[in-house]
């Protein structure tokens, strides 16, 4: 029921992974289509570059070409290249303005979760939905038993959402600054104390999706995981009713009735 | 009085030729031996995390703790005390040289521009021996001070320690800026134009109008986080109606400028070298004049890329994004421009052009980076490797490169004496391999999601780590051919003679003898 026992979809990475996770929702597909752009044009450049840098070596060597060529202007070979740049650069701008007005707009949410970040745990609060709150901890090795986690990144009790549905998230952080993120998910919001930051995602393949937060994420210095169940509507409703019961009335939820 | 080719030499002797050093060449020195230590120092830093982070688990370090303060750290050394202070000691040594100038504008200042480094440096190294937070010694933050890690997270004196030491480099930097600012617009030799002014200073002159106008934000920043610890004060504080973002927008600022100001004057230092190597002088100068300058006005106000997550408006971010993918236009017509020196020119791999051509790649994937970590792809890199490695690039590696072909290029004329060129074409290959595999695997890391700055990390992203430790291991081997080149120069002691380079390297520095006397250019060279 809380650990999720047959997780369809996982988006663990992959040692040597080379490039991002797969999709799992319509925000991270677009912007895999972006960065499948940026790398391929940015991969294009720099195979002209290193051609470029190749070819001059072989054919502008003091040995092969002892003397200079005396060309003094090229003001016009360096304008077309600029603006052969700036052709590329509009290309690059246009999908990332869509990107960023995606990530930016504010569909009506099927459902709104509160993400506070604290150090060393998230605690998730839904607000419209019973209005209960409990926290996800990362789940360590000792305490996991048998239930062979994915290492460092499963958590005790993962934010639990529907498949198919607008789900809202509002970030803040309760004591310094944190960053809620799921990579196969496109979502990445900074949970800044005093703010409340606003993102979302739909997620179009039910499974765990996990993130990371480290660095700044507490003086501890260890990784914070983020991770997210989707789950079909009958299940979540299922969750729902339990977790309401579970975390309303005493539960975890008493423990930060007195938190900052 | 003597005159320029002169041999008598009038330095002051012992230590006041140093502490009370009047010279633009000694501040010079100085400032590239501090640089070089202070980067001996933080690579040792990055190769302990590199070395620790080979496996999952911990090996080299207790407690992830002290691995954090190490980062922490690194950031600050890199950037603080060894990138900015080595471009400043360039420019300290070579300004005067190849403007044609006696000494510099305001030599008293350039002093204490340099013997602060040092005072900044030990406050900044006490800082690891007092407590930070309630975890131990030393402060575990980020290297950019993020309040409120830095202020309520962080209550020791460690964070003091590091505040202080910042502001004092900081002053350091702008002391240097407005000297090299002077010394350039009012002390070139007659007939010198800004036209007809090499690309070196240039380089430096476009570097210190970022820092002067960057600096202040820092040193405002870093009073605040100062005022928010011990007076009462809530800028940053939301508990007092502050914002921590406020922070965010006034140090990156300064950091994308001082990104851009730490790459500009390699840029100028790999043209002498391109084109004393390439049987073209000049050629395109003004070109890259222009792209230099259009570099710093983007990087002066494309400072939201890092902030690319914070929550900000659609509009303001549109606006970075766009500021931010605008900068690779002139970053592209500089390779551009580079290449088109190369191209058709007759040219001699000697060791500094080496380096020099190395430094296109490492910049260009620097740019690339830097314009894709923008808005669009931002939710999906932010405080990913991904990001340690684009900065990485653009604002280590590069540099270093740059840099390096610089030190190799001009060392004859410091010391009077010529390197090995082998030792230092092997100290480039095993550099420019090293740090390819050191960096790259990040960026492949921070794609497939692993945060920057963790100890201990998930299995899964085990293989391209161990790899990264490969490289870093590889470019410490290079750091140490360099050592072994150094000694090597200074004793076998290869006479140079004032060109050693022949005449490709037409610059004013070169009509000088090698090294140059204390006083040059009493006798001021007219440009035709």
């Amino acid at each position: 029921m809380i650990l999720g026992e047959n997780i369809a979809t996982s988006s663990m990475p992959r040692d040597w992974q080379f490039g991002p996770p797969d999709a799992a929702g319509p925000a991270m597909a677009q912007i895999c289509d972006l960065g499948r752009l940026l790398f391929d044009l940015g991969g294009a450049v720099l195979l002209l570059l290193v051609v470029a840098l190749a070819w001059v070596a072989i054919r502008f060597n003091v040995r092969v070409h002892p003397v200079p060529d005396r060309l003094q202007s090229n003001t016009l070979m360096l304008m077309s290249w600029t603006g052969a740049c700036i052709v590329v650069l509009v290309v690059l701008a246009i999908p990332s303005l869509l990107v960023l007005s995606n990530a930016t707009a504010a569909p009506r949410p099927d459902l709104t979760v509160t993400a506070i970040g604290r150090t060393g745990y998230w605690t998730y609060a839904y607000p419209e939905a019973g209005d209960f709150r409990f926290d996800s901890r990362r789940l360590h090795a000792k305490t996991a038993g048998d239930n062979k986690p994915p290492n460092m990144m499963a958590v005790d009790y993962p934010m639990v959402v529907p498949v198919n549905r607008t789900v809202e998230i509002l970030a803040t952080g309760a004591d310094v600054v944190h960053f809620w993120s799921v990579p196969a998910l496109g979502v990445g919001i900074d949970a800044i104390p005093g703010r409340i930051n606003r993102t979302w995602f739909r997620a179009s393949k039910p499974g765990i999706y996990y993130g990371l937060c480290a660095g700044a994420c507490g003086a501890d210095g260890a990784i914070v995981p983020v991770a997210v169940k989707v789950v079909g509507d009958a299940e979540y409703r299922a969750w729902l009713s339990w977790a309401i019961r579970e975390y309303a009335e005493g539960g975890v939820a008493d423990r930060f009735a007195a938190a900052p | 009085m003597t005159d320029a080719g002169s041999v008598r030499d009038d330095a002051p002797r012992t230590w006041r030729r140093y502490v009370y050093a009047v010279s633009h060449r000694d501040i010079g020195i100085m400032f590239l031996c501090f640089a070089a230590l202070a980067g001996i120092v933080g690579f040792a830093m990055v190769l302990s995390m590199r070395g620790e982070m080979m496996e999952p688990g911990l090996q080299i370090f207790r407690d992830s703790r002290r691995f954090c303060v190490l980062d922490t750290g690194s950031g600050i050394v890199t950037l603080f005390f060894c990138i900015l202070p080595a471009a400043v000691g360039f420019g300290y040594w070579l300004i005067p040289l190849v403007i044609g100038a006696p000494n510099l504008a305001f030599v008293r200042m350039g002093n204490l521009s340099f013997w602060l480094m040092p005072f900044a440096f030990a406050v900044f190294s006490l800082s690891f021996c007092v407590a930070g937070d309630a975890g131990g010694s030393g402060l575990c933050a980020d290297w950019t001070l993020s309040p409120p890690l830095s202020t309520y997270g962080s209550p020791g004196p460690a964070a003091d320690f590091v505040i202080a030491a910042m502001l004092m480099a900081a002053v350091s930097l702008l002391l240097a800026a407005v000297d090299f600012v002077a010394t350039i617009l009012n002390m070139r030799a007659p007939g010198m134009t800004l036209s007809k002014m090499p690309l070196l200073p240039w380089s430096l002159l476009i570097a210190s109008f970022l820092i002067v106008l960057a600096t202040p934000a820092l040193s405002a920043a870093l009073i605040m986080l100062l005022a928010d610890r011990h007076f009462g004060a809530t800028v940053f504080n939301p508990a007092g109606g502050g914002n921590p973002l406020l922070y965010r927008h006034l140090f990156w600022y300064f950091g994308n400028a001082a990104a851009w100001a730490s790459v500009l004057p390699g840029i100028g230092m790999v043209g002498h070298v391109v084109y004393a190597f390439s049987g073209k002088p000049g050629f395109g100068r003004l070109g890259i004049v222009y792209a230099m300058i259009a570099l710093a006005a983007v990087g002066l106000i494309g400072w939201g890329r890092h902030l690319s997550t914070a929550g900000m408006p659609f509009d303001l971010q549109a606006f970075f994004l766009i500021v931010g993918l605008a900068v690779a236009a002139p970053a592209a017509a500089l390779i551009f421009a580079l290449v088109a020196v190369l191209w058709g020119g007759s040219i001699s791999f000697r060791a500094p052009m080496l380096w020099a051509i190395g430094f296109l790649p490492v910049f260009a994937v620097g740019v690339l980076s830097a314009a894709a970590l923008n808005g669009g792809v931002g939710a999906l890199l932010h405080g990913s490797t991904f990001e340690t490695a684009g900065d990485g690039y653009l604002v280590v590696f590069g540099p270093a490169m740059a840099f390096f072909a610089g030190w190799y290029f001009w060392f004859p004329k410091f010391a009077g004496y010529r390197w090995s060129d082998a030792l230092a074409k092997l100290h480039c290959v095993l550099t420019f391999v090293g740090g390819n595999l050191m960096l790259f695997p990040l960026f492949l890391l921070g794609m497939a999601g692993m945060p920057a700055g963790a100890a201990d990390y998930p299995a899964v992203f085990a293989g391209w780590n161990h790899l990264a430790g490969v490289g870093a291991y590889i470019a410490a081997a290079g750091g140490g051919v360099f050592l072994i080149g150094l000694f090597e120069a200074l004793i076998v002691r290869r006479r140079a003679g004032a060109n050693p380079w022949g005449t490709g390297a037409d610059g004013l520095e070169w009509t000088l003898p090698s090294p140059p006397p204390y006083r040059t250019f009493d006798q001021l060279p007219v440009i035709r």
